[in-house]
This record gives structure tokens, sequence and C-alpha cells, in this order.
């Protein structure tokens, strides 16, 4: 008989060790953003400089291993999956998401010298800027268009998620599921584009809704707030019925069918049974789709004819045209810290009806 | 509850329990020797990369051999392929062919739409382009920024072709940087079977579109700060170039005012305009010209205004950025177009005029043209634009306010 032991170095007591190991996480966090920094000024061209991006990967991997090391939080990891397996993703995840929003924030924070130019330093008076009424109205105007966009896809999606769930053969429902999710295979752009001949006064959709009755005279939606809606709301379905088909797929149909055999109504059983324990599935679908749509500026340009603003069109604007780059980021973090706004009534939405009705 | 683990094991599953316990070392001893390995690599890479990337031009330093101004000695046109960054549509692809089969290179071409992205395209790095086509105020900007090369005159002989007023340009005197390419004015145009009045000039333009007539019609408008805020100064008789705060304040107004009659603002608007979608619109004298003569090939008119009083013109030039690798070739491409035939070829393509002395080829129709040959007299009273940081500014924020109205 042999008895082996392994043992994590160093105890140290639980809160503080995460407490050390965060400080020491952001600090590398900020150290990697001033080397980056000062690479951008070298002025390397793209392959030195995506190869040296590269690296950064399993440079974290490497400081997450010895930061864990050496703080020794002493977790017993759970289920018998070291924590070690996260440190790629999350090495992945600082190098490409991190690090570039650490570049956000510097941005945000310096003073602007023209054409592109930026003063490092710390100075908050394009937070001002940004929130002057100009932007700010813009972005009410977005939020109302998302929000108006978003209930749009809700009242499509949910009865073809909810069809394809309940009534569709079953043996077809990869088809379906098939055919909503092939057009997103395709670029956005030209997505767009295509929607563009489609709401043309000179296709035949016009000619058939003129013919119906339904409009006097060709169709005249194309280069309006109208056709930037339906825009939306053609780009971004299937990322809604997708999360909405899994939930409905998971829930117990039996459940209804015990409501009705019960004595409520079809539409009672919907409501208090299948709209109940699937909201979090509804919840996810509309987040998922309300948030692109708050940075959405290629439907403006294309399908409103450019007559119509974003925020997603001012930022852009800001960066490429103007060349304004510490108050277009400004204006991103705003926007940002706007929209976690929702992310945080999502997080406490989905927990609390997950505690409420375990689905 | 101590931190140490026991495993209570037969003898023989010794090797493998400390297998299992030393994998974790393992997984991270790993990851160590793949960064090693990454380092290794790109430290070797890199150093490759540097002394391949040199391209034509001479040896010596093979880094600097793009910022350098190639001269004749060490010019030798390089094998290409010549990267070509133009406007959509802006010259002549038998021009292409043509330079190809007299000089060798291939010639690729990139587009794009205005001069502030070609700015930021230049300034992000990235594709390394032969040559560009900035608008006069552009190449100051760019000459300033050090994005673009001094030409070398050797290269370009027939520099000598250029129209004696186009040789000192307030953009760039001397050619130091640039070869104008062709000029053009910024006006409006429409469908006479819409619009029966006949404005002439652009104050009197804006204060037509803001007659309630034109809520029905279809007006476009160009994209870009710049292009709209200098037709609104134009029309309240200010200097496009101003930077007088109230004077640019009474430009977004009167924007503001006439946006309830503008229905799209966009720069990719020819193929509409030739199919006489649009009924009122911002435009340049080429573009409308080409739409004009399409739309009368089905009966339609069309007339483009060439405006009393102010308005933007503007000279297109040809220019190397500091990043090409092949600058003796865009050399000998400027001096290629410059020939009298070749300005002809272009001219005919892209219908604006052309400032080449002798130039051949050109259609009579063209050439005797009022909207391409805008005369002298009426050229003196138009500004072209000149750029500055707070400009820009300024100009961007009367855009922004200008769409949100």
């Amino acid at each position: 008989m042999a008895i082996a032991s392994a043992g994590r170095e160093g105890p140290v007591a639980a809160p503080r060790g995460r407490l050390v190991g965060a400080v020491a996480g952001v600090a590398l966090l900020v150290a990697a953003v001033g080397v980056y920094t000062q690479m951008g000024t070298l002025g390397l061209s793209l392959a030195p400089a995506l190869v040296l991006l590269l690296i950064s990967v399993p440079v974290f991997l490497l400081a997450g291993a010895g930061i864990r090391r050496l703080v020794g939080t002493g977790e017993v990891d759970h289920a018998g999956y070291p924590f070690a397996l996260a440190l790629p993703s999350l090495a992945y995840y600082c190098a490409f998401f991190l690090i570039p929003l650490g570049f956000l924030i510097l941005f945000a924070v310096a003073t602007p010298l023209g054409f592109g130019g930026v003063q490092y330093g710390f100075d908050l008076s394009n937070f001002r800027s940004g929130l002057d009424s100009l932007y700010v109205e813009v972005f009410l105007r977005t939020l109302r268009t998302a929000a108006v966009g978003t209930l749009l896809i809700v009242l499509v999606g949910y009865p073809l998620a909810y069809w394809i769930v309940r009534y569709a053969p079953e043996n077809r429902r990869g088809l379906l599921l098939a055919l909503i999710v092939i057009p997103f295979w395709t670029s956005f752009l030209i997505r767009t584009y295509s929607y563009l001949i489609v709401l043309s006064p000179e296709f035949f959709v016009s000619d058939w809704l003129e013919a119906l009755r339904l409009t006097d005279g060709p169709l005249e939606v194309l280069y309006t707030t109208g056709a930037i809606q339906l825009g939306l709301v053609y780009n971004y379905l299937p990322l809604f019925v997708l999360p909405l088909y899994a939930a409905l797929g998971r829930m117990d149909w039996g459940l209804v069918d015990a409501a009705t055999d019960l004595g409520a109504s079809q539409w009672a059983a919907f409501r208090q049974i299948t709209l109940r324990l699937t909201a979090p599935g509804l919840i996810t679908g509309t987040l998922l789709v309300f948030i692109p749509m708050m940075g959405e500026y290629v439907i403006p340009l294309v399908l409103g004819g450019g007559r119509v603003d974003l925020i997603g069109n001012v930022i852009q604007r800001l960066f490429l045209e103007a060349q304004d780059y510490a108050l277009g980021s400004a204006l991103a973090l705003l926007v940002m810290g706007a929209l976690s706004f929702f992310v945080v009534l999502y997080l406490y939405l989905s927990v609390r009806t997950e505690q409420e009705y375990g689905a | 509850m101590d931190d140490e683990l026991r495993i209570l094991a037969p003898d023989s599953a010794r090797p493998r329990v400390q297998q299992m316990v030393n994998r974790r070392q393992a997984l991270l001893a790993g990851g160590g020797a793949m960064a090693a390995a990454y380092l290794a690599a790109c430290g070797g890479s890199t150093g490759e990369g540097g002394g391949g990337g040199s391209g034509g031009g001479g040896g010596d330093d093979g880094e600097d051999a793009a910022a350098k101004p190639p001269t004749p000695a060490d010019g030798d046109v390089e094998s290409g392929p010549l990267l070509i960054a133009n406007w959509v549509d802006y010259s002549d692809p038998a021009n292409y062919k043509g330079y190809r089969s007299e000089l060798g290179p291939k010639v690729s071409v990139s587009g794009y739409g205005s001069n502030d992205e070609l700015l930021a395209k230049l300034r992000a790095g990235g594709s390394k382009f032969d040559i560009v086509v900035p608008t006069g105020y552009a190449v100051k900007t760019m000459a300033e920024l050090g994005l673009i090369i001094p030409l070398t005159r050797e290269l370009i002989p027939n520099l000598a072709n250029l129209s004696p007023a186009f040789t000192k340009t307030d953009y760039d005197p001397g050619n130091v940087y640039s070869v104008p390419k062709n000029y053009g004015i910024t006006s409006f145009y429409w469908l006479t079977e819409k619009v029966s009045e006949q404005p002439a000039s652009i104050k009197e333009v804006f204060d037509l579109l803001k007659t309630p007539k034109f809520k029905s019609l279809r007006v476009n408008f160009l994209e870009g700060g710049t292009q709209n805020a200098a037709m609104a100064l134009a029309a309240l008789g200010h200097s496009i170039n101003t930077e007088d705060q109230a004077e640019i304040d009474s430009a977004k107004q009167l924007l503001i005012d006439v946006k309830p009659n503008v229905d799209t603002i966009s720069s990719t608007f020819i193929d509409r305009a030739t199919r006489g979608e649009i009924d009122f619109g911002m435009g340049w004298n080429g573009d409308i010209r080409r739409a004009i003569e399409a739309l009368a090939k089905r009966d339609r008119e069309m007339v483009f205004l060439v405006p009393e009083g102010n308005t933007e013109y503007w000279v297109d030039n040809w220019a190397i950025p500091k990043a090409s690798e092949h600058p003796v070739a865009a050399h000998k491409w400027i001096d290629f177009v410059l020939d009298p035939a070749n300005a002809g070829t272009e001219m005919n393509y892209h219908q604006y005029p052309v400032p080449v002395q002798g130039i051949t080829g050109v259609q009579k129709a063209l050439a005797s043209d009022p909207v391409i040959n805008v005369p002298d007299d009426k050229i003196a009273g138009y500004e072209s634009q000149v750029e500055t940081a707070k400009g820009l500014q300024q100009r961007n924020r009367v855009y922004t306010e200008f769409k949100a109205a």
C-alpha cells in the first residue's frame, strides 16, 4: 500500500488570497495595456503586431497559473475539474477583450490633438462632451428604435418558435431551423443590401402589395425609419428564435396538458405555464437582440438612406471621419455603461425566474 | 480541514497516482514551453519579415527603401502589383491595361468614398497603397503628417505637360507632393420635369429647398460634414473655410431648416440619379454629366447648375504614400497618365476636366460642354477647401446635428 499526497503550497486564508489574486490580475492588465500603448508608437505593420498580440495569450496563461500558485486560494476544485483548464480561455479573453477595452478607456481619458492624435493623460472632459444633449437625443432615439425593433421581433419570433416546437412535424424541425439559420451565414452587409432590393418599389413585392390593395401606389417604405425597423427585424430574427426554441423545447409540455385537463383555457394555460417557464429563454433572446441593435450603424446607412443617425453612426463617424478617438471612445464607454444596466436587469430577472419556477 | 490530499492505493498504482498528481505541473510546464516557442519563433520571423519587405528600389537598408524617394539610379520599375487606392469609378480600366502592357506591373485597385476615409486608412497602416488620390486640402494634411512622399521629378518627364495654372496650386505649390489628376465643382442638379424653377446660385438653391413643394420631391445630399457645411456656408455668403463659430452655427441652422425636405444623404447616389430616381440633389459636375447623358438617351432632361457667386471647387491629385512598396512603378503611373493620349482616355471616362496641355482624343461634346469647361471668371469666384483640425471638428459637429434633426 502506498500513500501519496499532493498538497497546495502555503495555504492563505481564502478571501485575502482572492483579493491578492485580483489585485495582481489587474496590475498585470494595466502593465499589458501600458506595454501595448508603447508598441503602438513603434509603427509595426500588421503581421508582427498580430504575432505580438497572440503571444499575450500564453503570457496571460502563465501569469494566471503563477498567480494562482503563489496565492494558493485554498479552494477545493469541484467535480474534479482543475481550475487550470479555464486559464486558456481566460487568457484569450484578456488578450482580445480586456486589452482593447483598456485601450478604449485610455483613449477616453486622453486629450484629442486633432487628426487622430491623442495626448495620454487623465482628462474627463470627453465624458462631459459625450453627455451633451445632442448625443443624449441620438441615444434616446436609438433606444426607441431598438425597443420597437425588439418588440416586433418578439411578436414575430415567438409564434414562429412556438409553432416549430409544438405543431411542426418532428422530422421537419431540423429543416425549419436550418431555413431560419442559413441566411444568417451570409454576410450581414449583403443581407442588408438584398433587403434594399426587396423593399424597392420596382420589385414584385411592391407590385403584389399594390394589387392586394394593402398600399395605394408603389411601396414607399424605403429610405424611411420604417425601412430601418424592418431591416432590424429581418437581420436579427435568427438570434432571437434560436434561444427561444431551445427554451420551448426544454419545457415539459405535459404540464400544459395537465393544466387544460384541470379546466384551464388554452390561453390561461399558455399564460400561466408556457410563458412563465420559458421566460428565461425569452429574456435571453430579447437581450441578445436588443444589445446589438443599439450599436447598429449599417442598416440606417443602407436602408434608411443615411437620413437618420443612430448612436452607432455617430461613434463610427467620430472615429473614421472626424478622427476624434477621444470623444468616440468616451461615447462608446457611455453607451456600454448604459447597456450594462440592461444586462444587470437581465441577470436579476433570470435569477429570480429560475428561483421561482425552477426552469 | 487541512489542504493535504491523502490517497490510499495499492503499491502497483503508485506510478499512476504520481502521474495524476503531477499532471497539473505538466500542464503549466507545457504552457511555458509553448510560450518559449512563440517567443523564439517570433524573434526569428520579425527579423526576416523586416528584411524581406523592402520591395523595389536599392538594396542598402531594406527598411528605408520605401521611405526614401526613389532616384533614377535605382529606378527600375518593380514587378508590382501596383496597388491604387482611388475613388470609385474614377479611372479608366483601359488605362490600367495600357499601363500593364507598356510597363509591366499588374494594377490592382481599391476604393474609398471620402478623403477622411482615406486619411484614416493611411494613418491606420495596414494596406500598402502605391498611389492614392487625395483632394487638394487632404494633400496638405497628408504632407504635414508625413503620410506621402515628395515626388522625384526625373521619373515623371511628362510633368511638363501639366497646365501652368496647376503647377502653382495653393495647397501644393510646385507639385512637390502631388500631381493634379482632374478638377471639378460641387453644386446641384435636378430633373427639369419635376423642377421648373431655375436657381442661379447656391443661395437660391437653398431658398428653393425650403419651399413646401420639395417635400414630395426626392432630394439627395452628399455625405460628409465638409461638403454639406461648405454648401451651406456658400449659400450664406461666407467663406467655406471659415472657423468663425457664429458663421458655422448659421450654416448649421440653414441645413437643419432644409432637413425636412431632404430624403437621403448618400454619396453613392450615381446609379439612382442615372435611373432618374433623384429629383434634386447635390453632386459633382463630372458624375452628374454621366447621369445627364444617360437620361438624355431616355428623353429625360437633367440639368447641372454652374453657379454664380461662391461654391466649392476642388482638385483631385495623384500622390504616393510613404508606405508604398513600388515607388518607381507609382511614379511611372503618374507619368503614364500625364501623356496626352492617356489623359484623353481618362477624361472621356470620368468626364472631369483634366489639366494636361495638348490633350488628345476627348469627345467633342465633352470638350465643349459648359458643365465641364467652367469659364475662368466663374472659377475665380469659387473657393477650394483648406482643412484644419479645428475646422474638421466643427464641421463634424454640424453634420451630426444636421443628421440628428
